[in-house]
């Protein structure tokens, strides 16, 4: 088209073209600025979404993640693509298949994914087939790595080397009703009945007692008998987390460390012991106390049905507290309190196979699923790109951002997260008195004897065999002992089957044992 | 030359029946897992399965879910059947409520269905504390929990069976009937002679159809009952999701897939000998029925 053309085109195909050149030079103008400025959260962490000459245009990084953890991701998105000129596309995977898509994608170098974001458990099984790239290479240019709590960038190891960025904490909490444990007549039935005061339990033993003062009777005032306790019992679901997490004050004793599920020097699984039994005869006895549904509860249900407010105590990740703050489904907003898992003042010594008994009690939080990280794939075209979207995932401000909205499925594990309980008032969730609920999740990150979950290897093999036998003791088919020692075959097959030596090797590695 | 026009469709049934299945019988014979890792170990994969309780009682379960379930669709769906075809008004609106539950995504059935069994709130404990007896615990007692499945499933499908059922009843010829009444038959004796056996063709339709599909039983499971409690509801092709996609092992999910299949090739044909045989009865005694009658001489009424 000439010159003259354009000036003897119609009025309004010039205004067009014009509002084009307009257009261009706004925008330039626009990315200088965002160049130039330092508050933006890009500016947080060194490197994470920094426009500079939008250094990532044209190219496109597909993230691969979990469906119900995909609003974490997505919230960020826009203002990334923005910043860096790069596209991201966002594969949403139902939680049940990620591992198989994955797995499938990896392995057969399909190259669907940039990022994969998944369990941390899974770590140091796609890191040893060299699935997802060795972070190292990146991680100096990250300022906010010292903020990340200790146990969390443990799970990022393989090797000595970091494989992973961390996107969410997983430990597993107690949860009470305050309001019926602050109730004086409650209180002193609860005394006259026990002999010691109502408190949120520290023992697995205190648990059951007030599980049962609580149950059967009204004590919500909503004209209805109310129950002791809900957790999520339900087959295929969280149950083998919830387990091992009852299970590790009677079985991770801290003489013998490294020994909550295999004896580290032999590979013996340790999940048949007097520890684990006696953690499933718990969780048997405690089915009384809530509802005959919660055989059949997941997660997403113990949740759901918690925050309705007719149970006393419930265990879970940080989950419930966030849910409890939605006024629309939650009758409990404000009357939540608060405790690391409870304990025992025995614990089982695989060693000296016996019972080490102690005025002391013995807590063991456990850190199950172990949260959502973000890896690189190995054969990304765009692993520039790549770390950047993730980095920028898991700036100081988006974390901050990400834990405090609901349904993101991200909780807290920077300690900034922990430390301002005003952020959370202030944010989306409007978290009533956030304080104690920061400081359990913080001290049940970091307590000396706080457990990792398995992170070998076929884990998701171990767990479901696990949770086979287990459900069938949950339905009083076998006997708790029956059940773990099937379990306990079952598990030595797994390992032979994935090499005994190259499991415990690993094994060792991940317990920090040498 | 005319053979060959035949070869298209012929590679097509191939590449897409065949070869998944040659797939998955290699795959059996492997100690394959996710990510491709494996090797061949012979039958040991179908050796465990038949020591595997978890697979035995899922068999089992299978084979319960199929025969009661189908049994119950069929009766139930026939009852329908004739008593729609049997009104005079509303026939349209009622068959477009029977078939409602057909329609409805299994996800909301599970959901619908765990609420209204729910032993707090939901309707039907309501019920029962009404009648003063005790709430029932349907989803988390081993046998009731296989029986609520049963009814949840027959629930869904029995509108497939009336509708199977249904459409075969109104293709029926009316003389035979219209005959039977006149000759002062009862009901049930024009149901027992002509309207069951004419129905059989739809009926061998129905059941196999329903009996086949009733193998694959997994979303309603999957969504009340997860196979719980203890393993009690759980099916072979749930066992077999979560052994294969959830833990990885594809061989082994693989030989318990072979085990379905076969089992139900083998019962499908088991069902269709036995129907053959009860038409061919049937025929029979109709020949028979039809040759007595026009052996006989007609009445001639002498006025």
């Amino acid at each position: 088209m000439s010159k003259i053309d354009f000036w003897v085109k119609p009025a309004h195909a010039r205004l067009a073209a014009l509002g084009i050149v307009v257009l261009l030079l706004t925008s330039l103008l626009g990315a200088c600025g965002d160049a130039a400025t330092p508050t933006s959260s890009a500016a947080v962490t060194a490197g994470a979404g920094q426009a500079g000459a939008k250094r990532f245009d044209g190219q496109t990084v597909t993230v691969a993640v979990g469906s119900f953890m995909s609003s974490g991701v997505n919230m960020f998105k826009a203002d990334w693509e923005k910043k860096t000129g790069a596209k991201v596309q966002v594969v949403e995977i139902p939680f049940g298949d990620l591992y198989q898509r994955l797995y499938t994608s990896f392995s057969t170098g399909a190259g669907e994914f940039d990022i994969a974001i998944y369990a941390s458990n899974w770590i140091p099984e796609f890191a040893q087939a060299n699935y997802i790239l060795n972070l190292e290479k990146y991680y100096p240019e990250k300022t906010n790595w010292n903020d990340v709590v200790d146990k969390t960038k443990k799970l990022m190891y393989v090797n000595g080397q970091r494989y992973s960025v961390p996107l969410d904490g997983d430990v597993i909490i107690g949860y009470y009703r305050k309001d019926a444990f602050e109730n004086d007549q409650n209180k002193a039935k609860f005394k006259a009945k026990y002999g010691y005061d109502l408190a949120a339990p520290t023992t697995w033993q205190q648990y059951q007692d007030i599980a049962e003062f609580f149950t059967g009777w009204d004590w919500s005032g909503d004209g209805k008998p109310d129950y002791g306790v809900l957790e999520a019992q339900g087959p295929k679901d969280v149950g083998p987390f919830i387990f091992s997490a009852r299970a590790a004050a009677y079985a991770a004793n801290p003489k013998t460390p490294g020994s909550l599920f295999f004896d580290p020097d032999t590979m013996e699984p340790s999940i048949n012991n007097p520890g684990w039994v006696q953690a499933l005869k718990d969780w048997i006895a405690i089915k009384k106390y809530g509802p005959a549904e919660m055989a059949t509860y997941g997660g997403g249900t113990m949740r759901g049905n918690f925050v309705a407010g007719n149970y006393a105590l419930a265990l879970d990740w940080a989950d419930v507290g966030v849910q409890a703050q939605d006024e629309n489904s939650s009758t409990i907003k404000g009357k939540l309190g608060y405790y690391v898992l409870p304990g025992s003042k025995k614990v089982w010594n695989i060693k000296t196979k016996a019972w080490d008994e102690s005025s002391e009690v013995n807590q063991a939080p456990f850190l199950g699923w172990g949260g959502w990280h973000g890896s690189v794939a190995a054969k990304s075209k765009v692993p520039d790109a790549a770390w950047d979207f993730l980095n920028y995932l898991d700036s100081t401000e988006n974390s901050l951002k990400a834990v405090t909205t609901p349904g993101t499925a991200r909780n807290p594990y920077r300690t900034q997260h922990f430390e301002n309980p005003q952020l959370w008032a202030d944010s989306p969730t409007k978290y009533m008195d956030a304080g104690p609920y920061l400081q359990v999740l913080k001290q049940s990150n970091s307590l000396p004897n706080t457990q990792f979950d398995l992170r070998i290897p076929k884990s998701g093999r171990y767990s479901e065999v696990l949770d086979n036998w287990v459900q069938q003791a949950l339905a009083g088919t076998i006997t708790p002992e029956e059940a773990l020692n099937k379990a306990a075959n079952d598990w030595k097959q797994i390992t032979n089957e994935a090499g005994l030596e190259q499991q415990k090797k690993l094994y060792r590695e991940l317990e920090g044992l040498s | 030359m005319k053979h060959l026009l035949i070869a298209p469709p012929l590679l097509f049934f191939f590449a897409i029946s065949v070869i998944p299945l040659l797939f998955t019988l290699g795959l059996s014979v492997t100690n394959t897992s996710i990510g491709g890792s494996g090797s061949f170990i012979g039958l040991n994969n179908y050796a465990q399965l038949f020591s595997d309780q978890f697979f035995l009682r899922g068999f089992l379960n299978t084979i319960l879910y199929v025969v009661l379930g189908v049994t119950a669709q069929y009766w139930l769906g026939l009852g329908l059947a004739l008593l729609v075809n049997s009104m005079v008004h509303g026939k349209r609106l009622i068959r477009l409520l029977i078939l409602l539950p057909m329609m409805i995504p299994p996800l909301i059935v599970g959901f619908v269905w765990q609420t209204l069994l729910d032993s707090r709130y939901g309707p039907v404990a309501g019920l029962f504390t009404g009648l003063h007896l005790k709430p029932v615990p349907w989803l988390t007692d081993p046998t009731l929990g296989f029986v609520s499945i049963v009814i949840v499933d027959t629930w869904q499908w029995t509108p497939f069976m009336f509708l199977l059922l249904f459409t075969g009843l109104r293709t029926l010829p009316k003389e035979p009937f219209e005959a039977a009444r006149v000759d002062g038959a009862s009901s049930w004796r024009i149901f027992w002679d002509h309207t069951f056996p004419m129905l059989l063709p739809a009926s061998i339709a129905a059941i196999l159809l329903r009996s086949i599909e009733s193998f694959k039983l997994f979303d309603i499971v999957f969504f009340i009952t997860g196979g719980g409690p203890g393993g009690a509801t759980n099916t072979l092709t749930l066992l077999g999701y979560f052994t294969s996609l959830r833990s990885g092992n594809l061989g082994y999910g693989a030989a318990m897939s072979i085990i379905l299949l076969l089992t139900v090739v083998v019962l499908a044909t088991l069902i269709l000998i036995v129907v053959r045989r009860l038409m061919a009865r049937a025929d029979k005694a109709g020949q028979q029925a039809l040759d007595q009658f026009l052996a006989e001489p007609l009445p001639v009424k002498v006025a």
